[in-house]
């Protein structure tokens, strides 16, 4: 608790002296309450709370097999998880109506893409906002083209997934997601599965994305992303969420040893 | 050798021929309407419905095709009091047995869509049931062409099991031919390059739809 009143106070503070003015609600869009899941024997998160305001930007780190992907998974109960419960935007996962009704608000990037490859860029981004909002072919292609020209690949629209690189892929993932004009996008390890020259091309889009005031969960490696965009930096290791501050404390000085050593690592390589 | 026969009975196989088609295709698309049911039935998380779907296909698919077509043919009338003529008969033996295979050819499909698709069409708000429609069983179909034209050969060369209950399809028609002109060599070689026609035609068109599919596709 205390933590996440810390760190809205600390976003206000920071909006503020950036001149522009985001309202900032006091409700969490986002609380995860006590959430303990296992794989089998194996504990993979342990008593995880969590809260997220509207707004806010929240990037996860810690080593692989912490437990930070499956966490973002269950806020879209892409993972079912055996105890706590998660609500978003008032909607208690725990309760199955509710699932539909979360997923269309929150967006989810994932490491692999996962385009649909049999369709083109366009029906990609306009397929679900047709379905699943109701929209005409005709709203929603220009929905479709405004996003894809704002993630900076609208000559590609006609293309197959296949025929794009994966960098563009991952931008058009990103349009695919904002069409349905989510509350909350969660990206899991976005850039991991990338070429090194073209992570800054899908990095600079999810910067302009917290710009516009995107509540975002970020699972990531970049750590440089994190330093410069988060609101809060969340640390988890081995199932655990042990850290939860603000990107200057938490890169100045970490409280924990596992957070030093786990920083010593990926900061000097 | 006399393949001038061949040439005179040219339009009675033909007719044949056409029979051939039309048991073949009727019997395809019914297949694979079914077998893709099937399919579904069998990887359903409903256990009863998916052991029924694989009790059904493990009985098609471990017992003779012709002792099928005469179950129905021979033994409905005896339980049911229901005459079937050999039309209808074959095309539904066909339909029945090539529903079992496609659900095979189908559930491998299935299974080889990667999960990231599922997951990434949940994610978006679509139920499991459209996520299925919309972006799984598009992509299974892709991936099933090859085997699916494999399994409409074999079932366009298996209709001539169906001359056994005397349907004048291609193989009986050719049988009439032989044995009333004594030249059983000329006539069966010329049935064969009749059969041997029609697959080389199907093979050429499902060569074309795999480019066409495969076209925006390339990874």
């Amino acid at each position: 608790m205390s933590t996440a009143d810390l760190s809205a106070q600390n976003l206000s503070a920071q909006k503020l002296t950036a001149g522009k003015e985001v309202p900032v609600s006091s409700e969490p869009i986002i609380e995860i309450q006590n959430l303990n899941k296992w794989y089998g024997q194996h504990h993979v998160l342990k008593d995880v709370n969590m809260q997220v305001l509207p707004g806010q930007k929240v990037v996860v780190v810690g080593p692989s097999g912490s437990g930070k992907s499956t966490l973002i998974r269950c806020i879209n109960r892409l993972e079912e998880f055996q105890q706590g419960d998660i609500v978003v935007n008032g909607h208690r996962l725990t309760e199955a109506r509710n699932l539909p009704l979360v997923r269309r608000e929150v967006g989810m990037v994932f490491q692999s893409f996962n385009l649909f490859p049999h369709m083109s860029v366009l029906e990609n981004v306009t397929l679900a906002p047709r379905k699943l909002r109701g929209l005409s072919e005709a709203d929603a292609r220009a929905r479709a083209a405004a996003l894809l020209e704002r993630v900076g690949i609208a000559e590609q629209a006609a293309k197959f997934p296949g025929q794009l690189s994966g960098g563009q892929q991952q931008r058009v993932a990103i349009a695919r997601a904002l069409a349905m004009q989510p509350q909350v996008m969660l990206f899991d390890e976005p850039t991991s599965a990338l070429d090194p020259e073209v992570v800054g091309e899908v990095l600079d889009v999810m910067r302009g994305l917290a710009q516009e005031g995107m509540t975002m969960i970020v699972v990531t490696h970049e750590m440089g992303f994190a330093r410069e965009v988060a609101d809060r930096v969340v640390f988890m290791d081995r199932g655990e969420l042990l850290e939860d501050l603000p990107p200057a404390e938490f890169f100045g000085a970490p409280r924990l040893e596992r957070t030093q050593n786990f920083l010593s690592r990926v900061l000097n390589h | 050798m006399d393949f001038q026969l061949i040439v005179d009975s040219l339009p009675f196989l033909l007719k044949g021929a056409v029979l051939t088609i039309q048991v073949t295709v009727i019997a395809l698309v019914a297949g694979i309407v079914l077998g893709t049911l099937l399919a579904l039935a069998r990887l359903s998380p409903i256990k009863p419905l998916s052991w029924l779907a694989t009790a059904y296909i493990e009985l098609i698919r471990g017992t003779p095709l012709l002792v099928q077509i005469f179950l129905i043919y021979f033994g409905l009338p005896q339980v049911t009091g229901i005459n079937l003529d050999p039309f209808p008969a074959g095309v539904l033996a066909f339909s029945l047995n090539s529903a079992a295979y496609v659900a095979e050819i189908m559930r491998s499909g299935i299974q080889g869509v990667p999960r990231g698709q599922t997951e990434a069409s949940l994610s978006l708000g679509f139920s499991p049931r459209d996520t299925m429609r919309y972006i799984v069983l598009p992509q299974a179909f892709r991936r099933v062409l090859p085997p699916l034209v494999n399994e409409s050969l074999n079932l366009l060369k298996n209709t001539s099991l169906l001359s056994s209950i005397a349907l004048v399809e291609l193989t009986r028609a050719g049988q009439i031919v032989a044995a009333r002109s004594y030249k059983p060599f000329e006539m069966y070689l010329g049935i064969a390059l009749v059969y041997l026609a029609m697959t080389m035609v199907l093979s050429f068109l499902s060569s074309r739809v795999e480019k066409r599919w495969g076209a925006g596709e390339r990874r």
